[in-house]
């Protein structure tokens, strides 16, 4: 019974490499505009989530809507059949994904890796582009840097580079995958600075994969516990840091806390 | 004969070989891109025509084309000119290895990039022509320079099929004046000397990609 349409909606969400399963059945639904972070061990399948989202890899098995549509098949004749480019690209224009080790283009200014897919798949003028290129830049701190390229610029910025670049696209969910887990310690709290005006100013789908706990509690709405391919427990962050009901969030949590 | 006028009289052969190359490679390099994105395309056709075309003419030998191209292709019913015969020849064969060249850097370039390229929502052929090719560019150079010198050097193997080119010449020059030394000693500089100017020129080209990117020399 769902009295409001969710953003994105997974049933039995499954992906198996080989023989290894990396998710083992996923139900999520996340609403529109909720600030989502996800924790859990290493190779516990977070990140794959995200980039099943993202479509840069298929389920083996399951169901994933996004505004109600599915996001790997579509319907031809009332009959599900697995999506072409075409629905895969339309459905990719509502989600943005800011990767950990940044992923800029190194042969493009920072204007350019903000401007080139407005430009190329929006459509939009490059005057206009570049306006509001600028402004984001400006918005994470970077609008001194438009004509550096990526390799001169440090971590941080890069990475706030890359955010901008993702929301030059509109995109109505964000996935941002442990975006600060490449990055020298020092330089981690420029990029959740900009994490954090995004999620309080903003009424964008976040949802996080990260291990910065603190800053997970601060932001989200709803905090998931992944652990083997499975949700172990979910709820608001007060009572999953507070008091996590299963021993595998309290041992995970005590882990991470005491490293 | 002076040193000097054994200079002279192989600047003819000189400017035959340089046309040779400049043809040679232009062809060359639009067979290789053709050829080397014919091996990434999606389509089954055109993936093995582009496979079958590079495996021919790297696995036969330069001169044996020539031949073939020179005397058998007449007896089809295709007339070539000498020049013309080289500069295709040429072409087609370095081509081969030079689309192996394009595949290679293409596939070097990370996954990383199409993924991001992928999350910004761009098309495959946008992926490839704004996010892929710029970067494989930088990596084709130093392959794509040794080929270069490959072709200049296979130059000499059209003074087999009459056309006057700087070995020709110098086989001439030889038969006249009998000093064999000198005039082998001088068209093995004559060839160094081309081979030296083309590496500067690729080098030069390298950095200034590099260097606008700020990325150091490709590795």
């Amino acid at each position: 019974m769902k009295s409001e349409q969710q953003m994105v909606s997974m049933r039995g969400l499954e992906k198996s490499y080989g023989g290894v399963h990396v998710l083992q059945g996923i139900d999520l639904d996340v609403a529109p505009g909720e600030k989502l972070s996800v924790i859990g061990p290493s190779g516990s399948g977070k990140s794959t989530l995200l980039r099943i989202l993202m479509t840069l890899e298929q389920p083996t098995k399951g169901f994933i809507e996004i505004e109600g549509e599915p996001l790997w098949d579509m319907r031809l004749n009332g009959r599900a059949i697995p999506a072409d480019s075409k629905h895969l690209r339309r459905m990719r224009s509502k989600v943005g994904m800011v990767f950990q080790h940044f992923n800029l283009f190194p042969h493009m200014t920072v204007l350019r890796n903000v401007t080139s897919a407005p430009i190329h798949v929006l459509r939009i003028s490059r005057d206009e582009a570049e306006a509001r290129a600028h402004e984001l830049l400006d918005k994470v701190g970077l609008g001194a840097k438009v004509d550096a390229y990526p390799s001169q610029l440090s971590g941080g910025q890069k990475q706030r580079v890359a955010i901008a670049r993702a929301l030059a696209m509109y995109p109505k969910i964000m996935l941002f995958d442990e975006v600060t887990s490449a990055l020298d310690p020092e330089l981690v709290g420029e990029v959740l600075g900009v994490l954090r005006e995004l999620a309080h100013r903003t009424d964008m789908t976040m949802i996080l994969v990260t291990h910065e706990i603190r800053f997970a509690r601060e932001i989200s709405d709803r905090v998931v516990f992944i652990d083997h391919g499975q949700i172990v427990e979910q709820g608001p962050p007060e009572r999953i840091f507070a008091e996590p009901t299963e021993t595998r969030t309290r041992e995970f949590l005590k882990s991470i806390l005491e490293a | 004969m002076s040193f000097f006028a054994l200079c002279w009289s192989l600047l003819d052969g000189l400017a035959v070989t340089l046309l040779l190359t400049a043809g040679g490679s232009l062809v060359a390099i639009g067979l290789a891109w053709i050829a080397g994105l014919g091996r990434l395309s999606t389509h089954r056709v055109v993936r093995a025509t582009a496979a079958v075309y590079v495996e021919v003419f790297r696995g036969t030998s330069a001169l044996v084309q020539l031949y073939w191209f020179f005397y058998a292709l007449p007896l089809l019913g295709v007339h070539l000119s000498p020049l013309v015969t080289g500069v295709v020849v040429l072409g087609l064969n370095i081509g081969a290895y030079g689309a192996e060249v394009v595949r290679g850097a293409i596939v070097s370039i990370g996954s990383d990039q199409r993924e991001a390229a992928v999350a910004l929502n761009m098309t495959r052929r946008q992926q490839l022509w704004l996010v892929i090719v710029p970067q494989a560019l930088l990596r084709m150079l130093p392959p794509a320079g040794n080929l270069l010198i490959e072709l200049m050097k296979a130059t000499a193997l059209v003074s087999l099929i009459t056309l006057s080119d700087l070995t020709f010449r110098g086989m001439i020059l030889r038969a006249e004046t009998l000093d064999t030394v000198q005039v082998f000693g001088l068209l093995l500089l004559i060839y160094f000397g081309i081979g030296q100017a083309l590496i500067v020129g690729v080098r030069a080209l390298e950095r200034r990609v590099a260097g606008r990117w700020h990325m150091g020399r490709a590795t």
